[in-house]
């Protein structure tokens, strides 16, 4: 994926690239708003990842412009203020993703894939199927094969984030978010327990899709 | 020295007021009163009696006569006692003449009107035996009212003159409070915070002087708080970050293989997500003790519900009984993330701290006009002496050593009450610990 980064300290911009690169994406750096605005059109990012202290425009200001000249580009925003608040304004300013520093670069990964996805599939599908895995998104029933299984609503929705980002694997946090709307990270690892459970849900039939957990990334929902 | 010049103009300003009043005062008031005592009668007799040597008896008669009663208020009536013995003019009654208090001066009585009134005379008696004697036709009680009219001026005067007094006291008192106010701020300045502002007064100025002595109460406990904050910080920082730093060190020992390196980075990776727990707690605590987090109307029984289905499963895997009792409905105006990241880490300690098989039990109910998020566990609960200290940033109680977590669960949660002006109450549930979250409906 081709990705504009938008950061004005070097060292942080230079490692977050490298990490990216390595991970199989496009990047090119520059180090303020102004830049960005400037080699928008050249570039032509499916993603923009943007800091929101800048010298000169702020990262948050620089979206509001973004939107309002009509880019859809998908923008993740980065912040080193870990404020709760922060999360909603800059989500409010257009934003498509918020996450606060240090950032893990298995999280931005899986971040970044869930951002560009969400754009490219705006349109609303009312099945989501991976192997024997059948999701109704319209009559909430979930399926392996002709067997139904029961969810609860809660569970309902962790599979529909699995299986929307499947075979990428989602990180905690995005579920504690995206299933719970928490920003909070719970002292204990309380999503570990519910994905065992929906595991045991989903069952080992031998088409069913493994749902396995990610060494300090998440979980991902695979076709074995 | 502003203050004091000050406090000085205002002195000469009240002197200089009070020397006006009453010299205006006295100016207007003094000739009538004057003329209405004892100097006017000298006056009249200095006037009267020379004419006695001067001019024939029958001539000075006619003068007395021709005197006779005019103005009630200003006139004068006399007594002409011949040395024979005639009185040839007797308006005032000689024979009833007693001393007056004021020396040199006689009273006697008169009725007028059907009133009996004390009049003032004087008399003066001539070589040639002959007495005249000239009384007041101004009744001496209408004299006691314009005596009580003066009296009252003068106890007004006097009554300014000490209120200006004590005003003026005043305001050097408080331009001197305000010279010590000034001196202790600049002792506060320097950074003796333990300084204490001297309250003098039980006035307005001392209210304020009391309410800055508060202040510095509580700037000095947020200074001592903070300091406890940063070094309980370091102290969290460096164990982890001392771990760290021989972890990466042990990785760069020549020979170490490609899977040890590997083991290293992972380990060192654990320390960091360690420290940034930690780190993101202590900011947490920060931003709801800063009181800058975004405040709704929240039901509370629905964010407790949601917290307890995020945890149910973890409750039933260490075979707990958890029962709630959850009063809907309950509005409270609040930061829904914050009171449930409260909520989740009573929740959190509850099911951590309590042996399988326990039990929890969760209320959300009214109180008056408290609404109250009670979780009631069946654990060891915590000794009443160690309480306190579990609500405070630092580590965790001994007891608790080797569970995971920040150690700043509760210190979270009393951050949070606070900013939503409640507050933690930690209890014996017996056995077992109950934490009841109390906030203002």
């Amino acid at each position: 994926m081709r990705i504009l980064l938008v950061e004005d300290d070097r060292q942080a911009a230079n490692l977050l690239s490298q990490g990216l690169v390595i991970s199989g994406h496009g990047v090119e750096s520059v180090g303020s708003a102004e830049d960005a605005l400037e080699r928008l059109k050249a570039v032509a990012p499916e993603v923009l990842i943007v800091d929101r202290m800048l010298p000169g425009m702020d990262g948050l200001d620089f979206v509001r412009i973004l939107r309002e000249r009509g880019f859809l580009v998908p923008v993740l925003v980065l912040s080193a203020i870990g404020q709760p608040d922060d999360r909603i304004v800059g989500l409010n300013a257009g934003a498509d993703d918020y996450l606060v520093k240090p950032v893990h670069l298995g999280e931005l990964l899986a971040r970044i894939d869930a951002i560009s996805r969400r754009v490219t599939s705006l349109g609303v599908q009312p099945k989501l199927v991976l192997g024997s895995l059948d999701l109704d998104l319209i009559a909430r029933e979930a399926r392996i094969g002709d067997r139904r299984i029961d969810l609860t609503p809660r569970e309902f929705r962790l599979l529909e984030c699995l299986m929307r980002a499947a075979p990428r694997p989602v990180t905690r946090r995005m579920l504690l978010e995206q299933v719970w709307g928490y920003n909070f990270d719970p002292q204990t690892n309380v999503i570990d327990v519910h994905i065992s459970r929906l595991r045991h849900a989903i069952g080992d039939a031998p088409d069913a899709p493994v749902l396995s957990t990610v060494r300090g990334v998440g979980y991902a929902l695979n076709v074995s | 020295m502003a203050a004091v010049s000050v406090g000085r103009q205002f002195i000469a300003l009240v002197a200089i007021c009070v020397i006006v009043i009453l010299g205006s005062i006295g100016a207007v008031v003094w000739p009538p009163v004057q003329a209405m005592g004892g100097a006017a009668l000298d006056t009249e007799m200095s006037t009267v009696a020379p004419l006695h040597d001067v001019l024939p008896a029958a001539g000075f008669l006619g003068v007395l006569a021709a005197k006779g009663p005019s103005d009630p208020m200003q006139g004068f009536e006399y007594t002409l006692e011949l040395a024979d013995g005639a009185v040839p003019i007797g308006r005032v009654p000689t024979g009833s003449l007693r001393r007056a208090p004021q020396a040199g001066f006689w009273e006697y009585d008169a009725a007028d009107e059907g009133q009996s009134h004390a009049r003032l005379a004087v008399r003066q008696c001539f070589t040639n035996g002959d007495c005249l004697t000239i009384g007041t036709r101004v009744d001496q009680r209408l004299m006691g009212f314009r005596q009580s009219v003066v009296a009252l001026l003068a106890a007004f005067l006097l009554g300014l003159l000490v209120t200006g007094l004590h005003v003026a006291n005043r305001v050097r008192q408080t331009a001197s409070d305000v010279r010590h106010l000034k001196d202790a701020v600049a002792r506060l300045l320097s950074g003796d915070l333990a300084q204490r502002l001297p309250v003098t007064t039980h006035s307005e100025f001392g209210q304020v002087v009391a309410q800055l002595n508060r202040l510095l109460e509580r700037i000095e406990h947020l200074t001592f708080a903070t300091r406890t904050v940063i070094d309980s910080t370091a102290h969290d920082l460096r164990t982890p970050l001392y771990r760290l730093r021989s972890r990466l060190e042990q990785g760069l020992l020549p020979g170490s293989s490609e899977s040890q390196m590997a083991d290293t980075i992972e380990a060192a990776l654990h320390e960091i997500d360690g420290i940034e727990t930690t780190l993101d707690a202590l900011l947490r605590i920060t931003l709801a003790e800063s009181g800058s987090a975004s405040m709704a109307p929240v039901n509370l029984a629905e964010v407790v519900a949601d917290v307890i289905e995020l945890y149910r499963p973890l409750a039933e895997d260490k075979q707990m009984t958890l029962v709630t009792d959850l009063d809907a409905g309950q509005l409270v105006n609040g930061n829904a993330q914050l009171l449930a990241q409260a909520v989740a880490n009573l929740f959190d300690n509850a099911i951590k701290y309590t042996p399988s098989g326990g039990r929890i039990d969760v209320r959300v109910e009214r109180r008056g006009s408290e609404l109250v998020v009670s979780v009631a566990d069946s654990g060891p609960g915590i000794p009443a002496v160690d309480r306190a200290r579990a609500m405070e940033r630092s580590r965790r109680l001994a007891n608790a050593a080797g569970t995971s977590g920040s150690g700043l669960g509760l210190a979270l949660v009393v951050a949070v009450a606070r900013l939503h002006g409640g507050r933690l109450l930690l209890g014996d549930h017996a056995p077992g610990l109950l934490a009841e979250l109390v906030l203002p409906s």
